[in-house]
């Protein structure tokens, strides 16, 4: 009995030791796929993209990207999950130590503008996608997209407690016009190839007018 | 490249604008009795009895087949709206809201059709004129000739840029309409969010100093 217990044990070591091989070999294989689905969203647009260029370009079989990803779809919400997580955190640092709302606004602005400055197809990607019946509702829903208006929030409420704003700034409804505000100043961005300067220009004006009702002093 | 900038004799253009008329007729009847999603360019064509071929040398993709059909439909609300908004009442933010609820209202008669036109706006491979969506000329200049009189009026400040303001009222006006994609809202419940809104920016574009004037 000696024998076959010793060999369970093997058994049971290589179902720990096998697996995170393979775990590893995955995620290697996730991430060239996500890699390369990224570039031919940027470069074809989301509809141009297909599995199969996808799948050429990662250098496998469209079987294996398969394996990972249930469709497009699935790869593009992946691609923009793992963006906004990085976008938000861009927002964030560019906001500490703001002397003001507006400049603490104005930076989390121009960090989303210089975000997708070099890969403006996705962005474009991403607002289409965002508002088609199918798969609108999904990208919408991605848990870190409310990361993106609090942020926004978290300034209003640091200028209220420096006595910046008033207390009763309607501060719900002022995030989600200065984040509606940031994001309709993307087709300049997109289309007309708006500058970084013009936009966070135009963004700061913007931001004067919707907080010129709560400024204090 | 399109034929209006370089005009040819007779029948060749005139066989041009015929079909690019048919297929938007096709496609207009098709969409909103099916939708667009639900709509091949197939059915369109055949439809319009011409060849599919035929239908991607008038128009670059489905997208901007929807962006054209929507411009049209805009082309008769725009009309209205020049009718009606130099009888509105009331202060600048009061008329400027009138007039964004008479767009909702207008629009959701059709807003699974408008949703997807918002969507094809940022298409990939639509060219500048499917910027349609919250951008066309027409709204803009109602919506900047509304400001223009709030000037003239005294409860609009002159110092104020009007253009910017202008695309802060469109960007509050089209990104409501995430609550028609997200919660099915209706005009009524997307123009009382706006209503709000445009008070807020009111308060921006106010002249600076003495009481808020204009408002009887």
């Amino acid at each position: 009995m000696k024998h076959v217990s010793g060999s369970l044990q093997a058994d049971a070591e290589a179902q720990v030791r096998v697996p995170t091989r393979r775990t590893l070999a995955k995620q290697q294989t996730r991430a060239k796929v996500l890699a390369a689905a990224r570039t031919l969203f940027s470069e074809q647009g989301y509809e141009g993209a297909t599995i199969r260029d996808i799948a050429a370009t990662a250098g496998m079989s469209t079987g294996a990207v398969f394996a990972n990803f249930s469709d497009k779809a699935d790869l593009f919400r992946e691609i923009m999950t793992s963006d906004i997580e990085a976008l938000a955190i861009a927002m964030r640092e560019a906001a500490a130590h703001s002397r003001s709302v507006e400049e603490g606004l104005l930076r989390v602005f121009t960090a989303g503008y210089g975000f997708y400055k070099n890969q403006l197809p996705l962005a474009r990607a991403a607002f289409s996608i965002s508002w088609s019946p199918e798969q609108g509702p999904a990208l919408r829903s991605l848990s870190p997209v409310p990361a993106l208006t609090e942020l926004i929030t978290e300034q209003l409420l640091i200028g209220i407690e420096r006595g910046e704003l008033s207390a009763d700034s309607e501060v719900k409804l002022r995030s989600q016009m200065l984040f509606d505000c940031y994001l309709a100043n993307y087709p300049e961005a997109v289309f007309d190839g708006w500058s970084i300067e013009a936009l966070q220009a135009k963004s700061r004006d913007q931001i004067r007018v919707i907080l010129a009702g709560v400024r204090r002093g | 490249m399109t034929a209006s900038q370089h005009p040819r004799r007779g029948g060749r253009l005139s066989q041009k604008d015929a079909t690019r008329q048919r297929v938007l007729d096709a496609a207009r009847e098709l969409f909103e009795a099916r939708g667009y999603e639900e709509t091949p360019v197939r059915e369109i064509a055949r439809k319009a009895e011409v060849s599919v071929g035929s239908v991607f040398t008038t128009f670059a993709s489905k997208g901007e087949i929807l962006s054209r059909v929507m411009a049209d439909r805009l082309d008769d609300l725009y009309a209205e709206l020049d009718g009606v908004v130099p009888h509105l009442r009331g202060s600048t933010a009061d008329r400027l809201r009138s007039m964004f609820a008479i767009n909702y209202a207008f629009e959701t008669q059709r807003t699974k059709l408008f949703l997807a036109h918002i969507a094809a706006a940022y298409d990939w491979t639509l060219g500048s004129e499917a910027r349609a969506y919250g951008r066309t000329p027409r709204l803009l200049k109602i919506a900047h000739d509304c400001l223009a009189e709030g000037v003239t009026r005294g409860d609009v400040d002159p110092a104020v840029d009007l253009g910017m303001v202008v695309d802060l009222l469109v960007a509050a006006y089209a990104w409501t309409y995430r609550l028609a994609a997200r919660d099915g809202a209706d005009a009524a419940t997307m123009s009382a969010v706006l209503d709000r809104q445009i008070g807020l920016i009111a308060e921006g574009f106010r002249p600076r100093s003495g009481p808020t004037v204009g408002e009887t």
